[in-house]
């Protein structure tokens, strides 16, 4: 191997990735498997994954693929998700999945380029700022309802070394909107008022990576380290225009001028940053077995609360006596969410079997979710509970397109349970506004990924 | 045959897809959920029934049958059908006014749960030597249809009467609690209000010298035990030294007792609260034991025609709790209700 050549190809992909302008990413992936063969082997398979969905597990994977691959997919995850034996009714996520893997050769070295893509089908995405202490499903909230894009690129170095790289870009939004004119009162119909919105879209990037390493030829073991972002929400509002006692079109009515202004600062999707190990056992030439563990660096979660500030000016006219301004509220300060780091253990297995010149595989998957949640003996809210996901599924290899398409055509379904353990919040003060209440319920995901394998 | 196809061929490829699916997605967006039936307490904010809650459209609920004020309610549900208590007061033509405990129940003409009541009606009057010349501030618990348990203010001090349907009470012959300057109380007991915990134990909150007092019993007929060494609440200033809304007197204490959804058994009490001006504020306090009480530390419920007095406390269902209160309406009080908390659930219109 010429170590310069592999300098060079390591610092080619590097800028290739940084200048991939795709726009969008968040993460409703983590929470309900991506593609359906790696979210049947419970997502455990950063060591062993060479599809779309390679994207997200472990861009290393990409440049394992001999050849293109199109995969197009939908998956829907509805959940039953209780308080106090209730159904919250969290709306259902759903969405087509899809990408490529395309390799090739760059200076020598294998190469490949990959694209990933979830689509939700009902909204683009979702920005939410709820009230401190307003009961919340914290992790199905807003982060499962994201546009996710994301573009990889991918190297073999050495034949038993395998690296890759993205950068993603999430647009965090900032709004404002003015009002102005006159507001009667206290016949409101009577109003006349105008006003203007702006809104901005602000890219905010974050970065991802992997190594696929060979140990033994049955064996691969896997680093990838995914970056943190944070969704801004900023929202600004004013009003700024006259209240006019009587009617507006009356020039004797009462006139007072004045300015509301409202400002609000929140976060409205985090997305802490992760670490995962993991490794690829293929014992028999028809056996994988994975496993993965990955670090979630859920201290650093954000509390999604907006941060409000506003104000009220009123300039009363002179001679106008008994009229007192309402008086504004004051800021309440935004607590930190409190959450605590979690290891999350995955397994995975595949079974595949020949028939004729097809090829069918089963697959069973399990991983254990501790909730990052702290117990909310407090003002906030965020109901979670610790999660056991068990997941299975299967796929079909068809041959015989060539030489069309050249390894054939391959469909995957899958589908897991989410059960979410019985958990009881109990509440420090008596007067607590939402007081004590238990959590639980279940999520139950399917989907299907058809792909093409040129 | 080339393994690997045009890039240009796959990058139209994508561009179809995310062009074909990106409008597809802003489209029929569903209004976000997640919020449905989420947990909530009952230590309000209430607000009053509206005009689509309430027969007829108007807030009054119980009026006095002939000339006369009727507060403190006090409202059970028996057989699905409300039965009230109050204190319902009159005045002579000298101006001597006299007080007695009444009694109105939902129309049998309507489907139960109507909200539709009957005038009220006097039910008993001061007859015992102990009670003096006034009775009122019913408190009633219904244990079983043929077991209704009042408790009552009189002469200074709480009686006990009893009841097999509801009409006919009979009075004990001696009061079951009467002041103890000792504990910090006046001459005066007033307002009682009782209620029974799982364990089958009774607990009671009266009003004395404007401030709130408990004690419990085994049985409604006691003993009777005074908890603490004092008054439970008692009125407060704000934290910087300026009047407060309860920082002249405390009255009219609700006692409520639930179970949360931990299964800890939760003493809420109800109370009107005095800041010395011309109307009164409702608020609560809350207790894990009984006996130390924690402020929510605002009004939960004012009236913008006058002062406003607590009554009982009803839970219609699991999401949904009635505040009887007694309120000014023209020149009368009468009884009125709140509903609360504050989620957007109305109980359906009779």
């Amino acid at each position: 191997m010429n170590a310069e050549r592999a300098i060079v190809v390591s610092c080619l992909t590097v800028v290739t990735t940084l200048s991939l302008s795709v726009t969008a990413v968040a993460n409703p992936l983590g929470m309900y498997g991506y593609g359906s063969r790696s979210s049947a082997m419970g997502g455990a398979v950063s060591a062993d994954v060479e599809d779309f969905s390679a994207n997200y597990y472990n861009p290393a994977g990409l440049v394992r693929r001999p050849s293109l691959r199109l995969d197009l997919g939908y998956f829907y995850a509805g959940h039953a998700l209780t308080a106090n034996g209730r159904d919250n009714r969290v709306d259902p996520a759903r969405g087509l999945i899809g990408g490529f893997v395309v390799p090739g050769r760059l200076f020598g070295f294998p190469f490949a380029f990959g694209f990933g893509l979830h689509l939700p089908d009902e909204r683009l995405s979702r920005s939410r700022s709820l009230p401190q202490s307003q009961p919340r499903w914290e992790l199905y909230d807003n982060r499962v309802q994201i546009l996710y894009l994301s573009a990889n690129v991918a190297v073999a170095l050495l034949p038993w070394l395998r690296m890759g790289a993205g950068l993603s870009f999430v647009s965090s939004t900032r709004g404002r909107l003015d009002i102005y004119g006159d507001i009667a009162f206290p016949s409101a119909q009577d109003s006349r008022l105008r006003h203007t919105v702006d809104a901005d879209l602000r890219a905010v990037r974050y970065p991802q990576a992997g190594l696929q390493i060979d140990l033994l030829p049955e064996l691969t073991l896997s680093l990838v380290y995914r970056g943190a972002f944070r969704l801004l929400l900023e929202f600004d509002a004013q009003i700024d225009g006259r209240i006019v006692v009587g009617r507006s079109t009356d020039p004797a009515a009462v006139r007072i001028p004045g300015r509301y202004t409202l400002s609000s600062r929140s976060v409205a999707v985090s997305l802490p940053q992760q670490a995962v190990v993991g490794i690829a056992w293929r014992p028999r030439r028809n056996l994988t077995v994975v496993s993965d563990l990955t670090w979630i660096d859920w201290s650093a979660y954000d509390n999604p609360t907006a941060y409000l500030q506003s104000s009220l000016e009123l300039e009363i006219p002179s001679g106008i006596t008994g009229f007192t301004p309402p008086a504004i509220p004051p800021s309440q300060p935004v607590r930190p969410a409190g959450f605590h780091d979690t290891l999350v253990p995955r397994f995975g297995i595949e079974w595949r079997s020949a028939w004729r010149e097809h090829t069918v595989s089963l697959r069973g998957g399990y991983r254990f979710e501790a909730s990052p949640v702290p117990d909310q003996t407090g003002d906030t809210n965020f109901m979670d509970a610790n999660r056991h996901v068990f997941s299975a599924g299967a796929g079909f290899v068809f041959r015989g397109f060539r030489p069309v398409i050249a390894e054939g055509l391959s469909l995957d379904v899958h589908a897991d349970l989410q059960w979410l353990e019985r958990r009881v919040v109990i509440k420090d003060s008596p007067v607590d506004p939402v007081g004590d209440y238990v959590l639980g319920g279940h999520v139950f995901t399917a989907g299907t990924t058809a792909s093409v394998l040129f | 045959m080339s393994r690997t196809p045009p890039l240009l061929v796959v990058v139209r490829l994508a561009v179809v897809l995310v062009a074909m699916g990106t409008p597809a997605c802003g489209m029929g967006a569903a209004p976000s959920g997640g919020d449905t039936d989420l947990p909530i307490s009952f230590v309000g904010p209430f607000q009053s029934l509206n005009s689509a809650q309430l027969p007829s459209g108007q807030r009054t609920l119980i009026a006095a049958d002939l000339e006369g004020d009727v507060d403190e309610p006090s409202v059970v549900v028996v057989n699905r059908r409300r039965v009230a208590f109050m204190t319902l007061t009159t005045r002579d033509a000298m101006g001597v006014s006299r007080s007695v405990i009444a009694r109105a129940s939902e129309r049998q003409d309507r489907p139960p749960g109507s909200l539709q009541f009957e005038s009220a009606r006097p039910l008993f009057f001061p007859e015992l030597p102990w009670e003096g010349n006034a009775v009122g501030s019913p408190s009633v618990v219904v244990t079983r249809p043929s077991e209704w348990i009042m408790v009552y203010a009189a002469g200074g001090a709480i009686g006990l009467a009893t009841s097999t349907d509801g009409l006919q009470f009979v009075r004990r012959s001696e009061p079951i609690l009467t002041a103890d300057r000792t504990h910090g109380e006046g001459a005066v007991l007033s307002a009682p209000s009782i209620a029974r915990d799982p364990s089958g134990r009774w607990h009671m909150v009266y009003a004395s010298d404007g401030k709130l007092f408990a004690a419990r019993a085994p049985a409604p007929t006691g003993p009777w035990e005074r908890v603490g060494t004092g008054a439970i609440l008692a009125p407060v200033t704000n934290g910087n030294g300026t009047t407060g809304f309860e920082s002249r007197a405390l009255d009219d204490p609700s006692l409520t007792i639930v179970t949360t959804a931990a299964g800890r058994t939760l003493y809420v009490v109800f109370y009107t609260a005095d800041s010395g001006t011309t109307k009164t504020v409702i608020s609560a306090a809350a207790s894990f034991d009984g006996e130390h009480f924690t402020r929510v530390g605002r009004p939960l419920y004012s009236d913008r025609t006058g002062p406003v007095r607590a009554g009982s406390f009803e839970q219609v269902d699991d999401r949904t709790v009635l505040l009887w209160v007694g309120v000014t309406s023209g020149r009368q009080r009468v009884i009125s209700a709140a509903i609360g908390p504050l989620i957007p659930r109305v109980i359906p219109p009779p």
